[in-house]
Formats: structure tokens, sequence, C-alpha cells
């Protein structure tokens, strides 16, 4: 566990599941709710759940950077939301208590007719940030970004890979003691990647908190001080990131499907 | 913190106190793509309530031949405002489905979005003011000192288009038909509102429509204002704003009983 953890957790889950509800087919309709009204029926009976999260339980501390590893629909995207508070738990509690930056997506909102640096007050501000902060980011954004003169031009005219600079440079560089990353790691070229694990890591010096998820073990043993493992909808492993990257493996390589990214 | 309260209905944050650098960056997102930063952006959005004007003008005043003094700015302080009102109330509705992809990215209180949209329209309402105005002066209605009221109203009906987007987006969520219905609606509440045409005109047996509508004094009280340079009756506003609550706590309601899963279900 990293040193500058302290006692009290800044996430905390407690027996949280999550369930989602599936209407049959044909969706709900104004027509169908009157037409079942008047046969006497009630209009929401075709609605069936399932469970994406069962009963997960964990704390991560300050200045904690955790990997959270699972194969493709193990619910791992869905714990993300839930700590982000975009979706609430169907049971259970969970308790976030300091603000995050939730990079579930790089530049969410992103306008293609607005220039860079519009974007950046865009992009903060529906990150949850105020003016004077992203004010007294923006010179640092750009310079991270590597945008150059770019930045007044409208984003339509970027490369994918100027877009994902810019979108990641307006994330890392915000002031949110929690950053979540679902796989946002990999962007750009191999000199910004560079830049990316190594920006990754001076936050991480800096005592944020730090939440990732991931599908490449690598990544979880060379950076993370801890790894949570999600199988079939269940934490299956809590512990060092070189044992939870390995129980990843194991359970990756189990199952007959070969592994998808 | 007693005062501000109120703003808060039921713990719901209603006017996006909280959120106030992200409903201003939104409404300059839009405005700045909506008219390419140009007036003659801002007039193309105009020309549809400046072209329905002249249409029934044709109709109501040439062929028609109907004996209302003014009748151009009579037309346009109706049509301008009722332009703002049932856009307002469309693209609200839709405004929640539309911003799906932010929405299930990242935690945004959903009624910034129909509360943007009102805004953005609000403020296009109060750009075209001044073509509103001009046609008054041009056509010879008396400048009146009770155009100082122009902007209760406008406020007025924002807070029910407001109320009402929200209200039917949360519920377009569920029930995807509901656009068909809003568009018929919508006509039907044009015809039954005081817009083309005088309330007084209207038979005695069917004077019901006008105080069962939410907005008809609104638009009767914009034609005194600007169709005829006059002050409007003061009992009015009382009712106004009596509708303006009934669309709001609508709105609260509606958003606490369904809008903390309502993200899942889009």
């Amino acid at each position: 566990m990293n040193p500058n953890a302290s006692s009290t957790p800044v996430i905390q889950l407690t027996e949280v599941t999550k369930q989602f509800f599936h209407w049959k087919d044909p969706p709900p309709s104004l027509k169908r709710v009157l037409v079942d009204a008047c046969r006497g029926k009630m209009p929401w009976r075709k609605r069936t759940r399932f469970t994406v999260l069962d009963n997960v339980s964990f704390d991560i501390y300050r200045g904690e950077f955790v990997g959270i590893m699972g194969r493709n629909g193990a619910g791992k995207s869905t714990l993300l939301k839930l700590i982000s508070g975009i979706y609430q738990p169907s049971y259970g509690t969970l308790t976030v208590r300091e603000s995050i930056a939730p990079l579930i997506e790089l530049g969410a909102g992103f306008h293609q007719d607005l220039s860079g640096y519009e974007n950046i007050f865009l992009n903060a501000a529906i990150l949850g940030f105020g003016r004077k902060v992203t004010l007294d980011t923006a010179p640092a954004i750009i310079e991270f970004s590597e945008l150059g003169d770019m930045i007044d031009m409208p984003i339509k005219n970027y490369s994918s890979g100027m877009l994902v600079r810019l979108g990641f440079s307006i994330a890392s560089h915000l002031p949110a003691p929690i950053i979540l990353m679902d796989e946002v790691l990999s962007v750009g070229d191999i000199g910004f990647q560079m830049k990316v694990l190594k920006k990754i890591q001076d936050l991480h010096q800096q005592g944020r908190t730090i939440v990732l998820i991931t599908h490449d073990p690598e990544q979880v043993k060379r950076h993370c001080d801890r790894c949570i493992v999600i199988s079939h909808h269940k934490k299956i492993f809590d512990g060092t990131a070189l044992q939870g990257a390995e129980r990843y493996v194991q359970i990756a390589n189990e199952s007959s499907v070969p592994l998808s990214g | 913190m007693h005062a501000l309260s109120i703003l808060k209905p039921f713990g719901v944050d209603l006017f996006c106190t909280g959120k106030k650098f992200l409903v201003f960056n939104l409404i300059s997102k839009n405005l700045k793509t909506k008219y390419h930063r140009s007036v003659l952006g801002l007039l193309w959005t105009l020309l549809s309530p400046l072209a329905t004007t002249l249409v029934f003008y044709f109709v109501f005043k040439v062929v028609l031949n109907v004996q209302i003094p003014h009748y151009l700015p009579f037309i346009l302080s109706g049509m301008l405002p009722w332009t703002f009102f049932s856009q307002t109330i469309l693209e609200g509705m839709e405004s929640l489905v539309m911003s799906l992809g932010l929405l299930s990215k990242v935690p945004i209180p959903l009624q910034v979005f129909p509360f943007v949209g009102a805004l953005t329209n609000l403020v296009t309402l109060s750009l075209a003011t001044p073509v509103l105005i001009g046609a008054a002066l041009l056509s010879g209605v008396p400048l009146s000192s009770s155009l100082i009221l122009l902007p209760v109203y406008y406020l007025i009906l924002f807070f029910i288009a407001y109320g009402i987007s929200t209200t039917l987006a949360i519920l377009f969520v569920i029930l995807r038909d509901l656009r068909h219905i809003m568009g018929i609606a919508l006509q039907i509440l044009f015809y039954a509102t005081p817009i083309v045409y005088q309330d007084s005109m209207i038979p005695e047996k069917y004077r019901w429509v006008i105080y069962t509508n939410p907005v008809a004094f609104a638009f009767i009280d914009l034609h005194t204002i600007v169709g005829r340079g006059e002050w409007p009756i003061p009992e009015h506003l009382l009712v106004l704003f009596a509708w303006c609550l009934v669309s709001l706590l609508s709105a609260t309601a509606l958003h606490k009983l369904l809008g903390a899963e309502l993200v899942e279900r889009i």
C-alpha cells in the first residue's frame, strides 16, 4: 500500500449491487401504455432485471493507485460509472468523500466548430470545474498538448491524435483529488504515450487517488499499488498489483474465448 | 441561504445554481455554433417566424380583411414569443435523449440540458426584440412606457416553457412516441392562443379556451403592450405566476420521482 495513503477511505463501497432493467420489446410508448391501461393491464409488466455488479465491497484510500481488471462485460465500466455518480447503486452504500474527475471518455462534450481553446473551457465545465481553475490551468494544458498555434483553430481540423492529446491534457491538469480512468492510457503516438505515463506517475506522486480500468497486466504491474479483479459481476480478487495481474491473466486464459484487447 | 432555498424546491436545483460555469459555457457553445458568430446567422433563425407572420398577414388582413389596427406588429408581438415558447418545449423535450453521450459519461444534473436550451432561446428572443419594436414604430403604434414590462413577460414564458420542457424531457426518455403528440398539441395550443387574432373575437361560449390556456394571458398582454402601446391588466400577471408555479413544480415532482435512474433508461 502507498505510504501516503491515509486512514479514512475516500471511496467506500459496501455490498454494492447494481441491477439494470431490461424492457422486453417493443419499448414502452404512450400508445402501449394507453392500450394496456384500457385492457386493464399494468403498463410496466414487461420489465426484467439483470445484475451487473453483485455485492461488491472495497475501500480505496487517499493516494492509492488502484487498477481494476476484468474481462469485457464483467462490470468494470458500470463500477466506474457508479463511483462517478452517473449511476446510483440498486442496493448497498457507496460513499465518495472527495471530488472526482471522471475520465470515462477523453474530451467529453467537445464541439467540432469551437477552437481548441474554447473546448478547454467547455470540457472543464462539463467535468465540473469552475471558471477560475480553468483559466489558471489553461496555459499548462496548452503546453502539455503540444498543439501550439493550432489551439485557436476549430477542432474539426485536428487529427484524432491531436484530439486525444488535448482531451488528456485537460483531464490530467485539472486539480481533482480523485481521477477515474477507463482505458485512456494508450492515447496518441509512442512519444505522447510516454508523456502520458510520466504524467500519471507525477499525479500519483502528488498524492492523487487514481482508479484505472485496463486490460493490460503490464500496466497494472508497472504503475498500480493495488489491483481489483472483477469476474462475472463479482469481485474475485483484491490485493497487490502483481498478484492481481496474474490472477487476471489466469481467468482470461481459463475461458475458451480468445482474449480481446 | 434561506432566500436561495426557494431556487431549489424539494432539493432539486431547478435553476442549476451549482453549475453556473457549465450553463454559461453550454449557452456560449450553442450561440456560437447556431449563429456562426454573425448577425446574419441570428437573422436566419428569425426567418421562420417572420415568414409565418407575413403569411398570416396576407391571409387575415389582405384576404379576409380582419379589423385589427397595426396588424403586422400585432401578429409579430405574438409570433416571436410563440416561436420561443414552442421551440423551447420541442427542443427541450428531446434534449435529454440527445445528450445521452454526455450524460452517460459525466455526472451532470439532467435539468441542465432543458435549462440551457431555454436560456439559449431566451437570448435569441431578446436579440429579436428590436425587430419587433421597429415594426411597431414603423406601423405607427405609439411607443408606450409599458414596454418595460416586456422582460417580465419573456421571463414568465421562460419559466412556463422550461417547466413543461423539463417535464416532457423526463417523460420522453420513457415514452418515445411523445414527439408526435407534442407536435399536434402545440399546433392546437397555437390556435387556442390569441396570437393571430384578438381574444375579444372569441364567442362568449368558447371563452373557457382562454381561461384554461396557460399562456393565453401572456399573449393578450403582449398584444396590448406592443401592438397597441397600452398597459395590460395587472390581474393577468397573477394568473400567469400561478401557471409558472404549476409548470416548475411538475418538473420538480417528476425529477424527484424518476430523476435518479433516468440515465440508465435512455
